[in-house]
């Protein structure tokens, strides 16, 4: 047994074996000695350049001023402890605290300490491997790792990773707030799992990574609010590296396919607008000659016109038995048929027509309140005998939060519209079979540029399809010979068209319909160039 | 003596049930299916009052058939009878007193207003 009760002797025990010297010398790893009351004794180079400290400032001082303050605290504890019950915090160890240096700053550092109980000495040895490096490196992934994320994020697409098998690995926040979920998205699931619609991608997902190309899939219909959407579907193979997969990208596209629908819509008008502008004289000239073919047999059959009756006696003939003959034989209901059917017939030309001026010359600034009150008033005259329906029935709502309710419009063709979207309403009401009051509700108000008119009624409502064919042309819900289908879609093409407004309804069975419309306060710029046709 | 009118229309239908119409009403008819008819019966001035003018004919343009007659005859009124339905009279025609209330649109559903149109041109 030595005495290493002196300091001097028990540095030397330190310092003494050259090669133990040359080891501790040369390690990369801060190592400390101390004794039982933690002062240290030894602290090599590697420890001088982690902490900043001389080994002559530290040597003699206790190691807990080492560590970051809230370790140092309990240091003296832990050594009792050890040495009185030989509860190991650290001893023999080793785990991951905070260093301080020098200058006061801290990091963290891999720290394990041995017991030395050789020949007498009792002392603790101390490794630190510095680990700022590879926090560094962690800090530096996670913020990556993060701005990856609010990139994909930021995507206004649905974007998944998935492995060769389809199992999920990557999502975006709108991929996780996807409404068709049919369970949360998980790391690990199979992607039809989460999204059933997408069952038939997990092939294209193997298409695509094994034949390393894009494959997109347009126009898939899925549910959407209980109606038909559309979406995208697009599998980008990974580059290939350390494992194969694919992200998988789901536009939803509805809007977009509703747009291209009510272009094809007005594309329709168009070219039944310039079928119309071609036909119209030639189908007018008939329904002229039937026209006036009835006035002339009505006329010449009655037993008022004087050359009539100067003919038939010349003819001995009794123009009062040829009137009882005719009414009871109902020969002029025939004669009223032709001519109610001409006038039908000459209303759909007319219509028609409408489609084909681009835009009408007599636009001009107009009160939007007074042109509703004026259709109001227009509307009120209008009932139906024949269909029990009197439009002085219905409660009129005015919600007016209007700012300025100047627009620049033809005021006939708003009218026009105003009158087809009021009567149609009333027509509605009259038809559905609750009991309730018919209320029709017209609100205006302020939106940007634009004025915003409602017509919101509690008719029976339409379902999903009517809603999607009430604008196109010859499209009706009425019984045959009530309307000609034209209506609204020519109110629609009006609104478009001629005004640069917009003009949709939402409705649902049950809920009534709202016609909502959207007029410019302003003239559109084009409009002074277009000449009426 | 009753009004004397010439109908200018190259269907011969229309112009049947137009004309049976009118002579009812007293009012002394004549018929041209093309604007060289009309402008040779017009130059004949035999009391022509009033001429019912279709718009597309066959060999000539309504609005230029109306600016001839009106040279021949500056006496001679106008009504515009036509199948398009967004005809509107042009300058030259407004000039010479023919407005929007003269142009009546085929098919006609009722002629009594086209003989009031007529009773209010030649008594005017």
């Amino acid at each position: 047994m030595k005495d290493f009760s002196s300091p001097a002797a028990r540095v030397r025990f330190w310092n003494d074996d050259p090669r133990v010297k040359a080891i501790v010398g040369s390690a990369a790893d801060g190592i400390i000695g101390i004794d039982t009351r933690g002062m240290i004794e030894m602290f090599n180079p590697a420890a001088e350049k982690l902490f900043g400290y001389n080994a002559d400032d530290v040597i003699g001082r206790n190691v807990k001023y080492l560590a970051a303050p809230e370790y140092q605290r309990d240091h003296d504890q832990y050594l009792r402890n050890y040495l009185e019950s030989a509860t190991a915090k650290v001893i023999g160890i080793g785990r991951e605290v905070k260093g301080q240096r020098k200058d006061g700053s801290l990091f963290p550092m891999y720290l394990s300490v041995g017991e030395i109980k050789i020949d007498g000495f009792h002392g603790f040895v101390g490794i630190a491997h510095d680990l700022s490096a590879l926090h560094a490196a962690r800090q530096q992934l996670a913020v990556t790792g993060e701005l990856l994320q609010n990139i994909i994020d930021s995507m206004p697409s649905i974007i998944i990773g998935v492995d060769a098998e389809g199992h999920i690995t990557h999502w975006n926040q709108l991929a996780a707030a996807e409404p068709r979920l049919a369970q949360p998205l998980e790391v690990g699931q199979r992607i039809d799992q989460c999204y059933p619609h997408l069952t038939n991608q997990l092939s294209r997902i193997e298409t695509a990574i094994l034949e390393q190309r894009t494959l997109v899939s347009q126009r898939i219909s899925v549910p959407r609010d209980g109606e038909v959407g559309y979406v995208d579907v697009m599998v980008y193979p990974l580059a290939q590296g350390a494992s194969a997969g694919a992200v998988i990208r789901i536009d939803d596209i509805t809007e977009r396919v509703r747009i291209e629908e009510m272009m094809i819509q007005t594309e329709k008008m168009m070219s039944v607008g310039g079928l119309a502008a071609g036909m119209a004289h030639e189908i007018n000239n008939p329904l002229g000659i039937i026209a006036q073919g009835c006035q002339n047999l009505t006329r010449r059959l009655s037993a008022e016109l004087p050359q009539n009756r100067q003919l038939a006696d010349e003819l001995g003939l009794d123009l009062a038995l040829v009137e009882r003959y005719m009414e009871q034989r109902g020969i002029h209901r025939f004669i009223d048929g032709i001519s109610e059917g001409v006038a039908r017939a000459s209303q759909i030309i007319a219509d028609m027509l409408t489609y084909s001026r681009r835009s009408a010359s007599s636009f001009e600034p107009t009160s939007l309140v007074g042109l509703v009150e004026t259709t109001l008033r227009l509307a009120s005259h209008d009932y139906d005998l024949k269909r029990n329906y009197d439009f002085r029935k219905i409660r009129v709502l005015r919600e007016v939060a209007l700012s300025d309710d100047e627009i620049w419009c033809d005021r006939t063709a708003i009218e026009q519209v105003l009158l087809n979207l009021i009567r149609n309403a009333a027509q509605a009401m009259s038809r559905g079979e609750q009991q309730r009051t018919p209320q029709l509700t017209i609100r205006l108000s302020d939106d940007g540029p634009y004025i915003r008119v409602e017509l919101a009624d509690n008719g029976p409502g339409m379902d999903g399809e009517t809603r999607k064919r009430i604008f196109e042309p010859f499209f009706t819900t009425k019984p045959v010979g009530e309307g000609t289908g034209l209506g609204l879609s020519v109110a629609y093409f009006i609104v478009h068209e001629q005004h640069r407004g917009s003009l949709r309804v939402e409705s649902a069975p049950g809920r009534g319909s709202c016609f909502v419309m959207r007029l410019p306060r302003a003239p559109h710029t084009s409009s002074s160039q277009e000449a009426s046709s | 003596m009753s009004p004397r009118v010439l109908i200018i229309d190259d269907e011969p239908a229309l112009c049947a049930g137009l004309s049976s119409f009118l002579e009812d009403e007293g009012i002394g008819v004549q018929i041209a299916a093309s604007g060289a008819e009309a402008l040779a019966l017009a130059e004949q001035n035999n009391g022509l009052q009033l001429c019912i003018l279709d718009m597309r004919l066959p060999d000539i343009d309504g609005n230029q058939l109306a600016l001839r007659l009106h040279q021949l005859d500056p006496s001679l009124r106008f009504l515009i009878h036509t199948g398009s339905a967004a005809y509107s009279p042009p300058d030259s025609l407004q000039r010479l007193g023919i407005s929007e209330r003269d142009v009546f649109s085929k098919p006609l559903l009722d002629m009594g207003l086209l003989v009031d149109a007529i009773k209010r041109l030649l008594h005017d």
